[in-house]
């Protein structure tokens, strides 16, 4: 009965009793939902990637699904002809070749991506024109982004219906 | 490798490392809610076995199985939301059917009568 009381009083265990957790950290967590160890067990990934295959861009063919990471050379908001509807653009380079990773209508993302970040982006990728690859809504995460920079949900580099966070 | 939906200020990254700090602070023998027959019938893996596979999925785990998340350990700690869910709503009838006891046979023929109504009136 001992280690089971232990046991569940480890589940228990504030998450600001774990490593690099402050005070500050807490609140951040406790804002999202997660006060104790087991609010933390219980918060499942949200999808997977297989990171050990990252692939270069320059060996990605139209059709894939792949993760690539590699650092924004450049950024920006575009507009198009129908009003109100923007279209933010990202250039990517792996050392191999660059893309295009383009995000439908999420202008907000002009304030997440910054250049020289280090992304890693995941979806399918389309030959657009003759030559250049596109990642059209990619799902992405922005690498070491530990310090309070802004960064994106996963959640909302999916999907258009995302509100901005 | 597992990714996280960020919430406010706290990333995918961070995270990623406090479950795995926090899965080494847990003792691996984790008390089970669900009793073993149930768990060994369905094959399914012991719970801290099932949390760790589920953060950390074992390198050769199919990638498109935990993105439907089907894996056995992802569907046993799906099994185990519902079969506590469960627990709790027989465990909350029984308290109710309890509390009602002296006049059940009253609440069953009123609810008998009424459903005699409907099927009259149909």
């Amino acid at each position: 009965m001992g280690e089971i009381s232990s046991a569940d009083e480890v589940l228990a265990t504030p998450l600001q009793f774990l490593k690099g957790v402050g005070p500050r950290r807490a609140a951040d967590l406790e804002r999202a939902g997660l006060a104790t160890v087991e609010d933390l067990l219980y918060r499942f990934p949200i999808r997977y990637e297989d990171r050990s295959h990252l692939q270069t861009i320059a060996s990605l063919r139209p059709g894939q699904v792949a993760s690539i990471a590699g650092r924004v050379v450049a950024c920006g908001l575009r507009s198009t002809r129908r009003p109100g509807f923007k279209i933010f653009e990202a250039a990517i380079d792996d050392g191999s070749g660059s893309l295009r990773a383009a995000w439908l209508n999420q202008p907000f993302l002009r304030d997440v991506f910054a250049r020289g970040q280090d992304i890693v982006l995941y979806g399918a990728v389309e030959m657009r024109g003759s030559a250049s690859l596109q990642l059209t809504n990619p799902q992405c995460e922005i690498l070491d982004d530990e310090d309070g920079r802004p960064s994106i949900p996963a959640a909302s580099c999916r999907s258009t219906k995302n509100p901005a966070p | 490798m597992p990714v996280y939906e960020k919430s406010g200020a706290v990333t995918a990254k961070m995270q990623r490392r406090l479950v795995h700090e926090a899965l080494q602070r847990v003792p691996a023998e984790l008390p089970d809610p669900l009793p073993d027959d149930v768990r060994l019938r369905m094959n399914f893996p012991a719970r801290y076995a099932a949390l760790l596979a589920t953060h950390f999925p074992p390198q050769d785990a199919p990638l498109d199985l935990l993105n439907r998340f089907a894996t056995l350990a992802q569907r046993r700690l799906i099994f185990e939301e519902a079969f506590l869910f469960q627990m709790g709503v027989i465990a909350r009838r029984r308290s109710a059917a309890a509390e009602r006891k002296p006049n059940r046979f009253s609440w069953t023929i009123a609810f008998a009568s009424r459903r005699a109504a409907c099927c009259r009136s149909s």
